[in-house]
């Protein structure tokens, strides 16, 4: 059973954040309407954190793109009253919106708050309404959303690949993150397969994950020289 | 004694009422207006050799749905040129003349939709015909033998049906496999 995960380079990364567009118009989300910016209730699975390091004159800007991390020991799932969300076999912590009550448990336990809570029913201007992804659902209002990896992706590659009778190929399954990534600095592939990219990058001198010290074990992991 | 009188004729109205609000409560369970066309499965099987479910609802082996027949696929077989004194008309009878008026007009049959999968369900067909090679009967066992068109969904679906073959066929029952 493979392990997937992520690795993104930081050392590569524009900030352009042509990820968190693709991320949008992959898994649905809603276009924020008037007043919901203001009260800090948009949202976006796969953020891109920008911040400034150093002093005046030695500074230095940072950008830093933030899904979920998939933990292997995910604090979401432990505090979550209703089972709607799961770490899978496959080590994706996957959320069940008809189960989620919105007690939003998670969204302050998860410490790199990637976890997103409808405020409102989501709503499309005119022509977008008509070019949903029809793979991905639409979260109604009060539950909670988040990153998913694109699973939908794996399991169209996984379709795929059954019948033309074979095994999932090596880059078969990527998210759109992944995939739109104009600087190619994503990578995402299978933590447990000593060949894979991801696997050989994570092992690399530059690697570290957020937060190591929660013990939370990220599988997304973060390139970068100190 | 009275009181107990009263209380079954209210228990008995309460009953009454719920049985007959119960087809508007499930969406899957209250008939729906009659198909515009009385299509009859069973003869079409019957009748004609080889035929299969593929062969009108063609979107099964490929897409999500499996597709609601648009009316130039009846026209494959059914000539809308064809004369209704035509030796082989007969075969077209009795709804053959309401198919030939949709000939005639810019408008597709305007099928009633009788399935729905819940919002937050997420079902291929291709997934289970195309890739598992499943038989259309395992889900839709009646589809065959019907002689007037469905009016209502079939209700055998729930997630104990799909769970209890996915637990047999070694599938996946990682919940977001379906929900999400």
């Amino acid at each position: 059973m493979a392990r997937w995960g992520m690795v993104i380079d930081l050392d590569l990364c524009t900030g352009c954040q042509a990820c968190s567009v693709a991320c949008k118009a992959e898994n649905n989300l809603a276009v924020p309407q008037d007043g919901v910016a203001d009260n800090g209730r948009h949202f976006s699975w796969l953020e891109v954190i920008s911040f400034v390091e150093g002093e005046y004159p030695r500074v230095k800007m940072r950008m830093l793109p933030l899904p979920c991390m998939h933990c292997d020991r995910p604090p979401c799932v432990k505090v979550c009253p209703v089972g709607a969300t799961y770490l899978s076999e496959e080590g994706i912590v996957g959320q069940i919106y008809n189960r989620c009550i919105g007690c939003r448990y998670c969204t302050t336990a998860c410490p790199y708050t990637v976890r997103y809570f409808n405020w409102h029913a989501p709503v499309w201007p005119e022509p977008m309404s008509k070019s949903l992804n029809p793979d991905v659902s639409v979260r109604p209002k009060g539950v909670v959303e988040k990153c998913t990896f694109c699973h939908h992706r794996l399991m169209k590659a996984r379709d795929q690949a059954r019948f033309e009778a074979r095994s999932l190929r090596p880059g078969e399954y990527v998210p759109a993150c992944v995939e739109a990534c104009p600087a190619k600095a994503m990578w995402f592939g299978d933590l447990d397969d000593p060949a894979s990219e991801v696997s050989q990058l994570a092992s690399s001198r530059r690697a570290f994950r957020l937060m190591e010290d929660l013990g939370t074990e990220p599988k997304v992991i973060y390139l970068q020289e100190r | 004694m009275a009181l107990k009188k009263k209380y079954a004729l209210l228990s008995g109205l309460i009953i009454v009422t719920a049985v007959l609000l119960l087809p508007a409560m499930i969406p899957n369970l209250g008939s729906l207006p009659p198909q515009p066309i009385a299509f009859n499965h069973r003869l079409h099987m019957e009748r004609v050799q080889g035929i299969g479910c593929r062969d009108c609802h063609q979107l099964a082996h490929l897409q999500t749905y499996a597709g609601i027949p648009s009316k130039f696929v009846c026209f494959d077989c059914h000539n809308p040129d064809a004369n209704e004194s035509d030796a082989n008309a007969d075969a077209f009878k009795p709804e053959f003349g309401t198919l030939m008026a949709f000939a005639k007009t810019g408008e597709d049959i305007p099928w009633h939709r009788v399935t729905f999968t819940p919002e937050d369900v997420f079902f291929s067909h291709r997934r289970h015909v195309a890739v598992a090679k499943i038989d259309c009967r395992k889900c839709h066992p009646e589809i065959p033998d019907r002689t007037s068109p469905l009016d209502r969904g079939p209700i055998m679906m729930g997630m104990n049906t799909c769970i209890k073959c996915h637990e047999e066929a070694k599938a996946s029952v990682d919940c977001v496999a379906c929900h999400r």
